[in-house]
């Protein structure tokens, strides 16, 4: 909410300097955003009138005035503004004012002529304003006074942060409750501030067309428990606002539109209760509150057409809508300058039925905003008055009765609440003498009865719509007693350990060993563009926001792979030879399916460019190892996937097992995908769900340290081409040969002399001897074991 | 002649240091020390002598044989010594070449890092980490947290939605729901995680991290609140003396509910262009858990209550690391990212 200080300051008897009334509503929770003086720094600048304009005689454009500045003689000023006239009241700087942007004013010739002084436009003066022209005074002013008191430009502009439960502080009258409160409690001795809101005048009855207006319920009495209207009959809406109106309206972001609407605004804005005023001339027969029809179309004050919802309330005469209940009316029935006859409206509708409504048709409306957070319903009708005595005074007319329709059952109404001092004290953490609480309530406007020494019953003020129970007025106390002065306490709860387990592998440990393989963790957002889960993961649809920012971040990812590609590319678009990322994150499989995966991927250079190494390129293997060390300690291995990839080289990606088990992928980015990163080398990538399983990690068991000495022998094996090495290395292991420790795939061959459909493969075994040495005879014994079996399973023999 | 034989000595120490190997060292040790050397004729015409005379003549070969080994040894070791100087001196390095292999350049976010540190310091205070969806449903993400359906609170968060009325989480909060729908009090979380809103501008990311935490026990009091937070805010900036401010705001599954300023980290309060002036920061919202949501998670709110805090992990981030950009988080440049590596 905005509004001027000095608006405020003319309401109440604040004894704070700007500084700490900021601080005051602060930390009483109403924060102050930001305060903006109304108009820029300038001095000399005073109320002025022209008394005489003659041509420059050596400037066309240029005129010569005579202008009385309040000095006991006129002045001479040559100015250029086409609007000058005799008898204009209009700012001049004079003779040593500074205007804004350190503009000094001098003694000056003009084309010959001289002039003492510059007569000013609002832009000269730090105004938006863009009309051209000297800025015109109204000719009530008084010549010769300084123009920051006149327009009030001393003055700055508060932007509060209202939170939703303060509707009762979005009006001038309750910051000046508000206000009172918080001083009384802060300073229990001191005098309280009083409040000096214009007095309320029950209009005096000039018109007797009453009967004229007739307001009935059209569908259901719970639709509004108070709805109030009167006739205003001979306006004359082209009367200007007065200065000061628009002034404080301008001053609370509001725009000045035509008489009417700004009185309207303007006692929404003192007294928080929204207002609306009709064309009667366009309203034909009896008004009616009724639930619009579904799919009815109405051009709004704002010339939007919106198309209504059958659970929105309105306005309607017999004919057609005048308007959405709490939000807004129609173009057609609205007030405009040649209207005489007037319909205000005032009305309580329900925080409910006014709830969401500006949002489902995409309105700005002051209105909805208040009436969704709650108005006073005590106020409906003062405010009423409160307008028509201003239209009354500034476009004159006479006001009818004031027509009402009631149902006093759907009247909100202040319960008691019960409050307990046991319970204040159990919430807060400390204790609140109970004189003291009766104080802070009554402050508020609370009734407060006591039932006894530690307990009351308390009757809220009808303007605190937020405090329904015990605990809003708990709250209440600790903020009356200011947040920061309350006593700390540090907690002191029973001493337990947590647990820790060894059995499972922390993400942040997986992240330490990523890390550790020279891979950088990134974060990439969770939606990503529709096409690239298209592509890297098309036999998964990914579920699409329907509100998205963009396109770029329309779905949500399945592979985390769609948000590391396109971080890929930003870096390699920076020329980065070499890089590596992971990511721990969800993959969003289904509402009900949000694993957290890991995933990753290499690219470019294997290292930096060095003098020590060669230079090489990250391939599968790179990967694959990486991906052993993340999870060691178990085994991880690799194998063809049984359909390929789309994503994937078909011939250089696998399933990644561990254990035995799948638990994701990893491969070479598909060659035709290359182009859509833009990406000129080949990234290996990798993706694992972190199931529990895999994040499963056995503890550590020690096995006896053996004193015998280990042995040692290498074999080469001719295998067929296409048979995978893992079997080889399987087999060996599984021929359950008791004391054959490890064995090590150390080189592999193709070509040369060999035949085209076989490899070579060169494998180092380790035995380690438990209780005796192994003998020759016993390891050749081994070796011919595992030969015959190799040889019967795999077709695998020995290289001679 | 025996003046002859006594000269030998510094003959043979002469020779011995000319040599410059040990091959040439020991063809010259032949000439004075082998068989047909003259001190060796000498020792072997001792026999021809008897008592004292063949005694004395003893003592005085043997000491000149002591001086040539001397002479010899000296000779040898000298050798070898510049032999092996020699051998190091081929052998340096230049040190100051770089170190061989990768460099290792990689870290972890600084977002992740923070959340880790995060975690450090209640994990100390006895808060366990949990974990939720983040696609939502509106129960845990609004309703179970008094934030009911046409709530004016509900505006404050733009929530992005899926079919069949989910949507992404705007708060770490409904995390507290689940876990308090299948725990009993006492209870002592943090749940960190990503968040998301529709807002994307300069200062405002449509995905970003807060870390919420929960203490609910029978007694834990406002004042215990403050404790907690104040005393994190110091540890977690290291700065004992750091300014901890409360002020009432609202949050519809909180209340009392406050907003939690620290003293500006970077101006100590002093007014700058990060805290906009005020001398402060705001870093956290917090409150006592409304009973609305202990009711609707099955906990009577008569019998337990407790504390509720959200932090934005970024904020945090930025304070702390003096990131000036929250877009930086998300864009994975490697420029900034390996900024965080140390």
């Amino acid at each position: 909410m905005l509004f001027s200080e000095q608006w405020l300051r003319s309401l109440i008897n604040i004894p704070y300097t700007s500084n700490e009334l900021a601080h005051t509503l602060t930390m009483a929770g109403l924060e102050v955003e930001s305060r903006t003086p109304v108009a820029p720094a300038f001095s000399g600048v005073v109320v002025a009138k022209v008394l005489s304009v003659e041509a420059h005689p050596n400037a066309e454009r240029l005129s010569v005035c005579r202008v009385d500045i309040g000095q006991t003689e006129p002045v001479q000023i040559v100015c250029g503004a086409k609007n000058v006239c005799a008898d204009l009241y209009v700012p001049c700087a004079t003779v040593g004012a500074v205007l804004p942007g350190n503009f000094a004013i001098k003694a000056a010739k003009l084309r010959g002529i001289d002039s003492f002084g510059m007569l000013c436009s609002a832009k000269e003066l730090g105004g938006t304003d863009e009309v051209d022209g000297l800025l015109v005074l109204p000719n009530t002013f008084k010549v010769g006074q300084c123009i920051r008191e006149a327009l009030s430009l001393d003055d700055l502009q508060y932007v509060l942060k209202i939170t939703p439960n303060r509707a009762d502080c979005l009006s001038m009258r309750g910051l000046c409750q508000e206000l009172t409160a918080l001083h009384t409690s802060s300073y229990p001795e001191s005098e309280p501030l009083k409040h000096q809101l214009p007095e309320i005048i029950s209009t005096e009855i000039k018109t007797q067309n009453t009967p004229k207006l007739s307001v009935q319920y059209a569908d259901d009495n719970a639709l509004t428990p108070l709805f109030t209207a009167r006739l205003i009959e001979n306006v004359d809406n082209t009367q200007p606002t007065p200065l000061w109106m628009k002034q404080r309206l301008e001053r609370s972001g509001m725009r000045s539109i035509h008489l009417i609407a700004d009185i309207t605004n303007y006692v929404m804005l003192e007294q928080g209760q929204p207002l609306h005023a009709y064309d009667y001339q366009k309203i034909e027969g009896t008004v009616s509150v009724k639930y619009a029809t579904e799919g009815e179309s109405i051009r709004l004050l704002n010339h939007q057409d919106v198309s209504l919802h059958a659970d929105t309330i309105v306005i309607a005469d017999e004919k057609k809508t005048l308007g959405l209940a709490g939000v807004m009316g129609s173009e057609y029935s609205g007030v405009s300058n040649t209207t005489t006859q007037v319909m205000l409206e005032s009305a309580y509708w329900h925080p409910t039925s006014v709830a969401g409504k500006a949002r489902d048709y995409n309105l700005t409306s002051e209105a909805a905003h208040r009436f969704e957070r709650g108005v006073d319903a005590e106020q409906i009708i003062p405010a009423l008055e409160r307008a028509t005595n201003l239209i009354c005074e500034l476009a004159g007319g006479q006001a009818s009765d004031i027509i009402t329709i009631k149902d006093e059952a759907t009247l909100p109404f202040q319960a008691a609440i019960s409050l307990r001092s046991r319970r204040i004290e159990r919430i807060l953490g400390f204790h609140i003498p109970a004189p003291t609480i009766v104080a802070q309530l009554e402050s508020l406007g609370c009734q407060v009865e006591t039932q006894n020494g530690h307990e009351w019953a308390v009757i809220p003020p009808s303007w605190r719509v937020d405090i329904e129970r015990e605990i809003d007025l708990i709250e209440e106390l600790a903020r009356l007693s200011h947040y920061d002065a309350l006593p700390t306490q540090a907690p002191t709860p029973p001493l337990t350990f947590l647990s820790a387990s060894e059995n499972v592998l922390s993400l942040s440990e997986l992240g330490t060993r990523c890390v550790a393989a020279n891979y950088q963790e990134a974060i990439s957002f969770s939606f990503v563009k529709a096409e690239y889960e298209q592509l890297l993961n098309p036999t998964h649809p990914a579920l699409p926001l329907l509100n998205p920012i963009s396109q770029e971040m329309g779905v949500m990812r399945t592979t985390l792979w769609s948000g590391l590609l396109p971080a890929l590319q930003n870096n390699v678009r920076r020329k980065i030879e070499s890089v590596r990322f992971f990511e721990i994150g969800r993959a969003f499989l289904s509402i009900e399916h949000q694993p957290l995966h890991l995933a990753g991927l290499a690219y470019g250079l294997h290292h930096a460019e060095q003098w020590g190494e060669k230079k090489k390129s990250v391939d599968f293997f790179d990967v694959k190892n990486d991906l052993q060390n993340f999870f060691k300690g178990r085994i991880l291995t690799t194998q063809r996937l049984e359909t390929s990839h789309p994503a994937l080289h078909p011939g250089r990606s696998a399933q990644i097992m561990l254990d035995g088990e799948a638990i994701g992928i990893m491969g070479e980015l598909h060659p035709q995908l290359l182009k859509t990163w833009d990406l000129s080398m080949t990234p290996i990538l990798f993706e694992v769900e972190l199931t529990p399983y895999v994040m499963k990690r056995s503890l550590a068991s020690f096995r006896s340290l053996s004193d015998l000495p280990s042995v040692k022998r290498d074999l080469a094996l001719i295998a067929p081409k296409s048979l995978p090495a893992q079997s080889v290395l399987d087999t060996v292991k599984n021929t359950g040969l008791k004391y054959l420790k490890q064995v090590e795939l150390f080189d592999v061959f193709e070509g040369g002399t060999l035949d085209t459909q076989l490899k070579s493969l060169a494998i180092r075994l380790y035995w380690q001897p438990e209780t005796q040495m192994l003998t020759d005879a016993d390891i050749q014994n081994d070796v011919q074991q595992l030969l015959e079996r190799l040889s019967c399973t795999l077709k695998v023999s020995l290289r001679t | 002649m025996p003046d002859a034989l006594e000269s030998l000595v510094t003959e043979s120490a002469l020779r011995f240091t000319a040599c410059t190997t040990l091959t040439e060292l020991d063809q010259v040790k032949a000439e004075f020390l082998g068989k047909s050397s003259p001190l060796t004729q000498a020792f072997k015409s001792l026999g021809s002598l008897t008592g004292e005379a063949r005694k004395q003549e003893g003592d005085r070969l043997n000491a000149i044989k002591q001086g040539i080994e001397q002479a010899l040894q000296q000779r040898k070791h000298a050798i070898e010594h510049a032999l092996i100087e020699a051998k190091l001196a081929q052998e340096a390095l230049d040190v100051s070449l770089p170190g061989r292999g990768t460099q290792t350049q990689s870290g972890k976010h600084p977002i992740t890092q923070t959340i880790e540190r995060l975690q450090t310091l209640f994990h100390s205070m006895g808060f366990i980490t949990t974990d939720g969806p983040e696609i939502e449903d509106d129960f845990h993400n609004f309703t179970a947290l008094n934030t009911p359906e046409l709530h004016p609170a509900r505006s404050m968060h733009d929530t992005f939605y899926l079919e069949g009325g989910y949507l992404l989480r705007t708060h770490t909060s409904p995390i507290q729901v689940r876990h308090m729908e299948t725990h009993t009090p006492p209870i002592r979380i943090i749940s960190p995680g990503r968040v998301y809103r529709v807002d994307s501008d300069a200062t405002h990311s449509p995905m970003f991290h807060q870390i919420e935490g929960l203490w609910i026990d029978d007694s834990i009091s406002f004042a215990n609140l403050k404790a907690m937070l104040r005393d994190f805010f110091r540890v977690f900036f290291e700065r004992e003396d750091l300014p901890v401010r409360f002020r009432p705001s609202f949050f519809p599954f909180t209340e009392p509910s406050a907003e939690v300023d620290i003293g500006c980290v970077f101006c100590s309060g002093k007014g700058c262009r990060v805290c906009s002036h005020s001398g402060f920061l705001e870093v956290a919202g917090a409150g006592m858990v409304h009973p609305n949501v202990l009711h609707n998670v099955h906990i009577n709110p008569e019998e337990y209550q407790g504390f509720a805090f959200g932090m934005g992990v970024e904020r945090l981030a930025m304070l702390r690391y003096n990131v000036n950009d929250l877009r930086l988080f998300y864009e994975n440049d490697l420029r900034f990212l390996q900024q965080f590596s140390h």
